[in-house]
């Protein structure tokens, strides 16, 4: 506590206070986060855990990766052809339509 | 033993450059002055330790604006007196310990026969009684003067005024200083 004397009158001012590290730890926390907003949960993950997160992750791109082949060989081409295939099915399926119409027509004339 | 202590501002420069970590040693350089600033300025100390952490983010939010021709310490007083006062004017915070022995005559007949711990713990409260008396800008004044130890030119240049203001505001604020402090004038002689 300091005490300043002015004339007669005294204000007595609340004395620093001392040096903490627990608040420097909270002010460079915040301060860290502020400067890499995007990658300050990375500072969390230990370096053990870092290996058995990436040994996970390639493990899921070994498994996953043959599904992925297969998917691509749904490509553009094979849309096109299974588009084409409809569009063929749907004119023999018309052309049936009109035959039996004409059938039908020609055997109710009869 | 005998090494030199970094610049503030070359400190400044480091973290600008990208070395995030060095800021700490800005933060642990200064966290006292303006812990105590705070507590002073608030009248609380819990409140003075978020205040106080807000500020130094604040800070390192800015650094970039910070020019160099200005002293560190200026700017960072600067930013400690705004927002103290900001928060003063937002939230009217102000805190005592219990004010219930002063009354408008003056310190009651009880507090006034009290000993050695009475007498501190009187002080100390005489003196909250008049900081909260006064205005946020006045009490921020009479702080950097008082308690920091700053000289007028350096004030005005924190407050953003000029010397000669900041001289003739820190008169008026000791004459209500004076004033307030009649309550307990009488009893020390």
């Amino acid at each position: 506590m300091s005490n300043i004397s002015d004339d007669k009158t005294k204000i007595t001012f609340e004395a620093e206070p001392p040096a903490s590290e627990e608040f420097v730890a909270q002010v460079m926390s915040r301060v860290r986060q502020e400067a890499h907003p995007h990658s300050a949960w990375l500072e969390y993950l230990k370096p053990q855990e870092w290996i058995v997160s990436s040994l996970v992750f390639g493990l899921a791109v070994v498994l996953l990766s043959p599904m992925l082949t297969e998917d691509s060989s749904y490509s553009v081409d094979s849309l096109l052809s299974s588009q084409a295939d409809m569009e063929f099915h749907s004119l023999v399926d018309e052309d049936a339509a009109l035959e039996s119409f004409f059938l039908e027509d020609s055997f109710g004339e009869l | 033993m005998g090494e030199v202590e970094e610049e503030d501002e070359e400190i400044v420069r480091r973290v600008l450059a990208g070395d995030t970590d060095s800021f700490s040693l800005l933060v642990r350089r200064y966290e006292s002055k303006i812990r105590g600033f705070c507590a002073n300025m608030l009248g609380d100390r819990e409140l003075a330790w978020d205040a106080a952490q807000e500020i130094f983010i604040k800070v390192f939010k800015k650094l970039e604006g910070f020019r160099a021709e200005a002293k560190f310490s200026t700017w960072l007083f600067n930013i400690s007196r705004n927002h103290c006062i900001d928060l003063l004017r937002k939230k009217k915070i102000f805190r005592f310990i219990s004010f219930d022995f002063i009354s408008e005559e003056g310190l009651s007949a009880e507090f006034q026969s009290g000993t050695g711990v009475d007498r501190q713990l009187e002080a100390k409260e005489v003196s909250k009684f008049i900081l909260s008396k006064l205005s946020p800008d006045q009490r921020a004044l009479l702080l950097l003067r008082e308690f920091q130890g700053y000289s007028n030119n350096e004030i005005a240049e924190i407050v953003g005024s000029t010397e000669d203001s900041v001289k003739s505001k820190l008169k008026r604020i000791r004459k209500k200083v004076k004033e307030l402090g009649q309550l307990e004038g009488g009893k020390d002689e």
